[in-house]
């Protein structure tokens, strides 16, 4: 044991071997280190005396009773609710660690809106709505709807059905946007299903909503006997929040005359 | 709540019970007041109960229960905008064990002088000695309660104590 040793004995070695905090190795370091310097000594002396000047002074506290108020607070306030037990049995099962307020509200928040975009279309654009059609993303639909002017009705080859274009507008997004109803094969009166496609770069129209039809009573004769599936105007409820300006039957023409170049 | 979830619930109580004398020397250490002691304690002990989920059995409670206090008293000395500079004024209630004559009067003057160069500590250097010196915790536990590295317990810990030290001493020679 040299010098360096000696040297290298810091005020919190010194404390921690006073504190008997130290391992065995250590340990022997300090000894040997106080045996040979004063110095250290008068350290490990004042280290051990801090202890002892407090030991006793706020011992107050030990040696009294209790205050009732304080047994009646641990005995008899409510612990954690039913909402913390689901919590813990929830995190148990998913091995979900506790997390601090801010970060699970960030996480909540991040689910919310995350949640909320892909339901608006704004990341992706899943058909909304039960059974969506097959021909809905197809050259014929696609086709039919870069030629047909509002309210005419155009045949989807190698379907029973047929698609008739109801509302023309341009989206928030700057597209050309088709409202459009599918109708039965037999009966041109019968809506089966109703749904909006919008123009994409590449000249396509592709369905980003779509929602069947249910009968309302027996034998409807008119369109507005129809009512939507599920919750009610999903369709057009989708419409009017993304529509910025519905087109004229005029502009509508001019459009299909000039293939839909003008920019929107 | 089943029967497992209450039987559980009991244990912490009694856990608590048994160690409020501890909490009470705790935050009377912080405070130096017995009567605002309690009600932090008090208050720790229904944060405690409200959020039992949290702690999680075989861990320490007396370091939850130290971090609870500990956390209180940063939130009460924001809001309060001010620092405790008063010492204590029932001495005798500090003085553990029963003494008399020229023993107490050393005691009493020795409470005074610590009491008094307490004052001059930080927040920090008081609550390192309090785990420490005064509850006796290891560093590892006082880091575990603190959340801060043992390296850091220890090197606010001899601050604090050559601090304490010198300040009892320079008032010592004062009084002499």
């Amino acid at each position: 044991m040299g010098e360096k040793s000696i040297q290298n004995v810091s005020d919190e070695m010194i404390m921690a071997f006073v504190d008997g905090e130290l391992d065995a190795g250590q340990t022997k370091i300090v000894e040997h280190a106080l045996e040979t310097d004063p110095a250290l000594q008068e350290k490990a002396a004042m280290f051990a005396e801090t202890t002892s000047m407090l030991a006793g002074v706020y011992d107050g506290p030990l040696q009294e009773e209790v205050p009732g108020r304080l047994l009646k607070t641990v005995q008899s306030y409510p612990a954690g609710g039913w909402w913390q037990r689901t919590a813990k049995k929830i995190r148990r099962a998913f091995r979900v660690p506790v997390m601090r307020p801010a970060p699970a509200f960030a996480l909540m928040a991040v689910l919310i809106i995350g949640g909320w975009l892909l339901y608006s279309g704004n990341f992706f654009n899943p058909s909304t709505g039960g059974n969506y059609p097959a021909f809905a993303e197809g050259d014929a639909f696609s086709q039919g709807l870069e030629r047909t002017p509002g309210g005419r009705i155009f045949p989807v080859a190698g379907f029973s059905a047929r698609v008739s274009p109801v509302v023309t507008y341009t989206d928030l997004k700057n597209r050309y946007c088709r409202r459009f109803d599918v109708l039965d094969q037999a009966d041109n009166n019968r809506i089966i299903g109703r749904g909006i496609a919008c123009r994409d770069q590449t000249k396509h129209w592709r369905t980003i909503v779509y929602q069947q039809v249910s009968e309302k009573g027996s034998a409807p004769s008119a369109r507005s006997s129809f009512e939507l599936a599920g919750s009610n105007n999903l369709v057009d409820s989708v419409m009017n929040k993304e529509a910025r300006n519905l087109l004229s039957d005029q502009q509508i023409q001019a459009l299909i005359k000039n293939g839909w170049i003008d920019s929107p | 709540m089943n029967s497992i979830e209450q039987e559980d619930e009991n244990v912490f109580r009694e856990q608590l019970v048994a160690l409020l004398p501890r909490l009470r020397r705790f935050a009377l250490f912080l405070t130096s007041d017995m009567t605002e002691a309690d009600d932090l304690v008090q208050s720790a002990c229904e944060r405690a109960l409200s959020r039992r989920l949290q702690w999680q059995p075989g861990s320490r409670l007396d370091s939850w229960m130290f971090s609870i206090i500990h956390h209180l008293m940063i939130d009460e000395t924001r809001t309060m905008r001010r620092r405790k500079t008063h010492i204590p004024l029932e001495e005798g209630r500090f003085i553990a064990t029963a003494m008399n004559g020229m023993k107490k009067l050393e005691a009493k003057l020795r409470l005074k002088q610590v009491a008094m160069a307490m004052q001059h500590l930080t927040d920090n250097d008081r609550l390192v000695i309090s785990l420490v010196c005064i509850d006796g915790m290891s560093y590892k536990d006082a880091a575990n309660t603190l959340q801060v590295p043992v390296g850091t317990v220890m090197s606010r810990l001899a601050r604090a104590r050559k601090k304490l030290y010198g300040l009892v001493h320079q008032r010592q020679g004062s009084s002499e």
